[in-house]
């Protein structure tokens, strides 16, 4: 059985193409994407307690902008730069996934 | 007045204790498709050879109701026997008594044998089946973990130590096996996992079945948790007891020597390997037409197939293989076949394995998902277990070997004892095109027709730099050889060997990047 024959794929490294296979692993891999800076995520899945913040309000760096429920702990969701709240997507009670965008800010 | 009496009276007491959890729960076991606790132990080891202790080990509960509740054997039969006539101590957690669950006493008795195997200096196998914690027992059955997982830390790299996961192993329980040397799972039985699905449904909305969670398929291929895969209970008995003779019954002594066979005339290591490097062929051929009787045992096999690990013999003796596969992402190094490298190197340092390792790599896997998931602090690991390791280490460098991977994979520089390289060796700081691009950046940029000087620029480079001589002028290779000639250069490295003997600087241990 010639070699090409028991590969399907191929793999470039440093710029050469070599003939290969690629597992299952690598081909599921999540391609990196440049995060929103403007969009606040939820580190890990829970609940919104209470939103501290309102639409339009212009927020000081560190201020406490929502506490987020998670693993039996109170988090506290600060805000990471001096600006103005644009967009809050997360509600009181709102049962919230990893990832999920729960605010959009904007830096002053 | 004989002594009838006494012994009949024992003779029904250990039948009504071996009766587990009774004929409902033995019947709900084999609907399952699993073996009891005691017809697995009686499968691994040599017939007639096991003896049983703690028998009739009461628990000593009395929360909950558990006073009235009657555990034989507390949900463990422990032992020892042997296996082709070497002794073992042996686990068995039994599934018919209360779920397998783990509360003080059967804790006990694991330890006891724990014990017992360090001591004697004989190998441990584990077989975990149980529902995890016992409630009931609180406290103490977080104890009887702690009391576990201390015993195989302190017994690692001392005697071998096996886990058979044949049935569910969850949230704490886990541990243990993560801190043994071989994990062997069977598919639809085996389960590991630290959080079952009803929580992380609960608590994460994410809905997934016990199987993709934590089955025998997800730990053999993803997680890396599993070394051995099998698809029934009696192959898994068959591979543990085939890897029972490779090693040694602890890391005072050797494994045991079986006579010489040479490699099966069929494969001619010269045919296997095609001469352009960018066409792959698989590396076990290679392993194989070097290895006594063309036998490789291979680890891991579904975990980071990029390169792969195992065991073979060369003159009758086990040796420990570590080799690139050009056929799976092109043979390269990453966070996975890092880990799985370095774990193995380690195994076979602890327990007087030489190791041979064969090179053919382009260098590391590119993406930002490797680098952020520490491919640099993973890589680490490669480097610093061959470093320290200091059984002999023999090195055949087939193709390509760039950059880092030269270094990475027992070089010279990391003290292997012989490095070989074949005639197709690249031995270079990078590959051809990636180097001339750089080198030669001005004369291709200058250069009216771009892409014409850059590959005569890439085939000056290849000409002067991708080849072993320069490594071998520098003596940072010991010897260019013949193909042919790989099974008798490493056996005679092998062979004067034997009694190396190096010291590394005092120090109560080094700090891996874990």
């Amino acid at each position: 059985m010639r070699n090409e024959e028991i590969v399907s794929d191929s793999l470039i490294v440093e710029g050469v193409k070599y003939k290969t296979n690629l597992t299952d692993k690598f081909k599921k891999r999540k391609l990196w994407k440049a995060p929103n800076q403007n969009l606040l995520y939820s580190f890990m899945p829970g609940t919104v307690l209470d939103v501290l913040v309102k639409t339009g309000q212009t927020v000081e760096k560190g201020e406490i902008l929502l506490i987020f429920e998670a693993m039996k702990m109170q988090n506290n969701i600060q805000m990471p730069f001096k600006g103005e709240i644009i967009r809050i997507i997360a509600k009181p009670g709102d049962s919230i996934s990893k990832k999920h965008p729960l605010m959009e800010v904007k830096p002053a | 007045m004989s002594l009838k009496r006494n012994i009949l009276d024992l003779r029904k007491r250990k039948q009504e204790v071996q009766k587990g959890g009774g004929e409902e729960a033995i019947e709900k076991q084999v609907q399952m498709g699993k073996l009891t606790a005691r017809e697995r132990i009686l499968s691994i080891l040599d017939e007639n050879s096991f003896h049983e202790y703690d028998l009739f080990v009461e628990h000593t509960a009395r929360d909950f109701g558990m006073e009235t509740k009657v555990l034989h054997g507390d949900g463990v039969i422990i032992g020892t026997g042997t296996i082709y006539g070497k002794p073992v101590c042996i686990f068995a957690q039994d599934f018919t008594v209360a779920g397998g669950s783990l509360g003080l006493m059967h804790a006990q008795k694991i330890t006891k044998i724990m014990d017992h195997s360090l001591k004697l200096r004989v190998p441990l196998i584990g077989i975990n089946d149980s529902g995890g914690a016992r409630i009931q027992e609180g406290v103490n059955s977080l104890a009887g973990y702690g009391e576990i997982f201390y015993r195989n830390t302190l017994a690692s790299g001392v005697i071998p130590q096996i886990s058979v996961i044949l049935g569910p192993c969850a949230g704490g329980a886990v541990y243990s096996p993560a801190l043994t040397d071989f994990v062997f799972v069977v598919e639809n039985i085996s389960k590991m996992f630290i959080t079952g699905p009803g929580v992380i449904k609960s608590v994460l909305g994410e809905d997934i079945s016990m199987e993709d969670l934590g089955g025998a398929r997800v730990h053999a291929q993803i997680t890396g948790n599993a070394h051995f895969y099998a698809q029934t209970e009696k192959e898994c008995f068959a591979q543990i007891k085939k890897l029972i003779t490779y090693i040694p019954w602890n890391n005072v002594e050797k494994a045991q020597v079986f006579p010489v066979k040479p490699p099966k005339k069929s494969k001619k290591v010269e045919r296997i390997v095609p001469a352009d490097p960018k066409l792959p062929y698989d590396m076990r051929d290679v392993i194989k037409a070097v290895s006594d009787g063309s036998d490789f045992f291979e680890i891991m096999e579904h975990f980071a197939p990029n390169i792969i690990i195992g065991f073979g013999r060369m003159e009758g003796e086990t040796v420990g293989f570590v080799a690139n596969q050009p056929m799976v992402l092109a043979g390269v190094l990453d966070t996975d076949s890092s880990d799985k490298a370095a774990r193995f190197i380690r195994f076979c340092d602890a327990f007087n394995i030489p190791i041979v390792t064969l090179e053919d790599l382009p260098g590391y896997l590119p993406g930002v998902d490797q680098e952020h998931a520490g491919v640099i602090r993973h890589g680490a690991k490669i480097l610093f277990a061959y470093s320290e390791a200091t059984v002999p280490k023999i090195t055949v460098i087939l193709r390509k070997a760039y950059g880092g991977g030269y270094i990475a994979m027992n070089s010279r520089h990391l003290r292997a004892d012989f490095v070989f390289a074949w005639p197709s060796a690249e031995i270079a700081v990078m590959g051809p095109e990636g180097a001339a691009n750089i080198v030669f950046r001005k004369e291709i940029l200058e250069a009216e027709d771009h892409e014409a000087m850059r590959l005569k620029k890439i085939q000056e480079y290849k000409e002067k730099f991708a080849n072993p001589y320069v490594a071998a002028a520098k003596g940072y290779i010991d010897e260019v050889i013949e193909p042919e000639e790989t099974r008798q250069r490493i056996l005679h490295a092998l062979k004067i060997s034997k009694n190396k003997s190096i010291s590394l600087p005092r120090k109560k241990h080094g700090i891996p990047p874990f």
